[in-house]
């Protein structure tokens, strides 16, 4: 497993609770054999390998969380994109002309739009719902569903704690995507968000709490400070570079220390708004979540910016109560 | 004597070339490239039924989905949850069913895949034999040798496809490894251990509250591997993948079996051990791979090994109150060890009196170096440094699917060549349940020799 999930079930029957949080773990185990792109067993590793090929057949599942992915690129202006590696490169070739620094401190064209760009999503991969295929268009596109995968994970295992009539849970993936449901006897499940940029920092930036919601964080660190908010679903190894979100704008790593904490109704929409918003900058992120989209008036956004010593958290949308 | 042991093929390569190029084997499997060129070549799809849509049948039917060749036209389940879950999987062109003779009747499928709990699975597969299609049946075959014998003789009768779901058959890491024992790779094989070490108390979840109606039913239901009724515990479940790449890599079945079980920690109403330990002993001829007498590598060397019959001894352990060892296969031989998984391959070359390891033959300048250029080796304080750098075995791939499109291409053709056939699965099931038996009885359990099943040796 790439990332440490746990698991809290509040109940009376210990033996049934564990057998319950038993089958929530394997859960976990079961998507990432699914989404995976480092277990060469994993359907999305297979995709990665074969789909610049030749047209892959792939089971219901991972194509409906495709054509899902597919529609938050487009609901993120492109900002929330699951290919990775050759395509941001290709990106960073065609707008290196367009690198002008912003006051926010990301790189990244003013006038440079994903999508319309010519390396966005929706222009490398091709889903075929008749025949249920991913493509890839071009050689060296790979897709990474890290972020994503979690919180889906997290939602599939939630989904069946109802089956087994436990009402009050929590769990997290990798510390940085959790989902709680209920609440823990009188009081509601307490997270809080932790400094990404000093772990060790005693006092929590945040302190909210959950109750049949969920809480994603992403963060982009400089390269010499170690990730903080946990690895990616199934990075490997802890050689992975520090900064592994890149901005799909530019191709390149994000470089100013800045994080994004989002509450959402479920792991999955907190892990794509996360890494939407942080990728966008602040600016960017602030007007578009101004938009009238009823999902995203569902969602709550923090955002988390070193400056010198210290390091600020800001609701951009209103404090989650 | 003749060095042309006609059963045994040394690679033409020097063995130690061969390692020293590359340290990492990525063995993949063949059938991706097979599946793409026989993609678009004609339409014809495999109609696939599947009876049993708990937690494997439901990974079987998502990975079908994902093979071209194969239609699943129905789906069976007479527990509701699972058939819903069965036929989410299986997306819609797919009929559910509760009732197996119905599906069997109405659907008359192509290919039919058994998922159910263990003591279904000789019912079922009698039951769909006459029909023609081809069987996909999960490992273990069935919950009795008597049940195997019967099935593995009706299946030769009609001549049928049948596949036994042991996928370690289709992975590549264990067919490299097969193949590096049996061209004497590994020397003499000493002994083998497996385990399959675990951390849980094996319970699937009750979706009912415990002491309401229906509970206790449910709940044998739902945790069959549990009860001796329904399931051969650790032996049948667990040990039943690894005991038959045992019997793969050895050629044959097991002469005799002693072991010791009990229930020593989930005292918690189950009847089945949760944990087991047997000792299993193969009878090996004097032309056993590795045994064969190898030339010398030096004029001044003689060939002092005489084969001759020897046993090997395999150790199989299952536990579920600790996870430290998890699940492998060690192949002990007397030039290396094979440390297996379904994910990595690892091989340790044995230091022997013929390697020291830095003495290249013939290049007696380059030895000198060596020997001269005041490096000292350190050993350091690695209590397993002995074991030196292992070459890997990596693998591209999911078995389970490569063991389905395995399957299907028998099935598409006819083939009743499986990769694990009613045979093997024959002999993998009195393999497990023979241990189950020594471990009752508490004495040393002996495997008929006359009986076909253990004479049988892997033509593959």
């Amino acid at each position: 497993m790439g990332s440490l999930f746990e698991v809290w079930l509040c109940g009376e029957d210990p033996e049934h609770l564990a057998a319950v949080g038993e089958a929530v773990l394997d859960d976990c185990e079961r998507v990432e054999l699914l989404l995976s792109r480092f277990d060469p067993a994993a359907e999305l590793a297979r995709v990665n390998r074969q789909a610049g090929t030749a047209p892959v057949l792939v089971s219901y599942e991972l194509f409906d969380i495709l054509q899902d992915c597919a529609r938050y690129w487009a609901l993120t202006d492109g900002f929330f994109d699951i290919t990775v590696g050759g395509i941001a490169r290709e990106t960073a070739r065609r707008s290196a002309q367009n690198l002008v620094g912003t006051a926010d401190g990301h790189t990244g064209g003013a006038a440079f739009r994903p999508a319309h760009g010519p390396a966005g999503f929706a222009d490398v991969v091709r889903l075929d719902p008749q025949r249920r295929t991913v493509s890839f268009l071009t050689a060296d596109v790979a897709l990474d569903l890290g972020g994503f995968g979690k919180g889906y994970a997290l939602d599939s295992a939630f989904g069946r704690l109802a089956e087994f009539g436990v009402e009050s849970a929590f769990a997290h993936g990798g510390t940085s995507s959790a989902v709680a449901r209920g609440s823990r006897g009188e009081e509601r499940w307490q997270v809080g968000i932790r400094n990404p940029f000093h772990p060790d920092a005693e006092d929590d930036l945040a302190q909210i709490e959950l109750c049949d919601a969920a809480l994603s964080s992403s963060a982009a660190l400089s390269s010499d400070v170690p990730a903080s908010d946990g690895s990616t679903f199934d990075a490997p190894s802890t050689d992975v570079p520090a900064s592994d979100v890149i901005n799909p704008a530019t191709g390149q790593p994000l470089i100013q220390q800045t994080g994004c904490s989002v509450v959402a109704p479920t792991a999955s929409l907190a892990e794509v708004l996360s890494t939407a918003v942080l990728a966008m900058g602040k600016q960017r992120a602030v007007a578009y979540l101004g938009r009238e989209e009823p999902w995203l008036q569902l969602c709550r956004v923090a955002w988390i910016e070193q400056a010198g010593d210290a390091v600020s958290l800001e609701w951009l949308t209103g404090v989650p109560r | 004597m003749s060095d042309d042991t006609s059963a045994v093929t040394a690679p033409k390569t020097d063995r130690r070339e061969f390692l020293r190029r590359s340290s990492v084997l990525v063995a993949s499997s063949a059938l991706w490239v097979s599946e793409l060129t026989a993609a678009g070549k004609d339409d014809e799809h495999v109609r696939v039924a599947v009876v049993g849509t708990g937690g494997r049948g439901s990974d079987l039917i998502r990975t079908l989905t994902t093979i071209d060749r194969a239609q699943i036209v129905a789906v069976c389940d007479n527990y509701p949850p699972h058939l819903e879950r069965g036929m989410k999987y299986a997306g819609p062109q797919a009929r559910g069913f509760s009732d197996y003779t119905t599906m069997l009747r109405e659907i008359r499928p192509d290919a039919l895949v058994v998922a159910t709990p263990l003591y279904l699975h000789f019912e079922m597969c009698m039951e769909a034999l006459p029909t023609g299609c081809a069987i996909f049946c999960e490992k273990t075959m069935c919950r009795s040798i008597e049940q195997a014998r019967e099935l593995a003789a009706a299946v030769h009768k009609h001549d049928a496809v049948f596949q036994v779901g042991l996928q370690r058959r289709a992975n590549a890491i264990y067919q490299q490894a097969v193949a590096m024992v049996q061209t004497g790779m590994l020397g003499q094989i000493g002994a083998i251990k497996c385990q399959w070490h675990r951390n849980n108390n094996w319970r699937r979840p009750v979706p009912v509250k415990r002491g309401a109606e229906g509970w206790e039913a449910l709940e044998h239901r739902l945790n069959w591997r549990l009860y001796p009724q329904y399931s051969g515990g650790l032996m049948t479940e667990l040990a039943s993948h690894q005991l038959d790449v045992v019997n793969w890599v050895l050629g044959r079945g097991p002469r005799r079996v002693i072991g010791s079980g009990g229930i020593d920690y989930w005292r918690d109403g189950r009847e089945v051990f949760d944990n087991v330990f047997c000792i299993y002993e193969y009878e090996m001829p004097a032309d056993s791979p590795g045994a064969a007498k190898t030339a010398p590598s030096s004029p001044a060397e003689k060939a002092t090994s005489t084969p001759a019959p020897h046993t090997v001894r395999v150790t199989y352990s299952s536990i579920q109150n600790n996870a430290f060892e998890g699940a492998s296969e060690l192949i002990m031989g007397t030039r290396g060890t094979l440390l297996l998984t379904q994910k990595k391959g690892l091989f340790y070359r044995e230091r022997g009196v013929d390697d020291p390891g830095w003495a290249k033959d013939g290049r007696v300048k380059e030895n000198a170096k060596v020997i001269t250029s005041g490096k000292t080796l350190k050993l350091g304080n690695d209590p397993w440094a002995h074991r030196g750098l292992p070459f890997e075995i990596a693998s591209e791939g999911d078995d389970t699917r490569d063991e389905l499109v395995a399957f299907l291409q028998c099935a598409q053709h006819r083939d009743p060549a499986t990769i694990c056939d009613a045979r093997h699965g024959l002999l993998d099931t009195e393999t497990v349940l023979t241990g189950n038996l020594a471990m009752e009885r508490k004495t040393a359990v002996e495997f008929h020799p006359q009986d076909p099943a253990t004479a049988l040796k892997d033509e593959g």
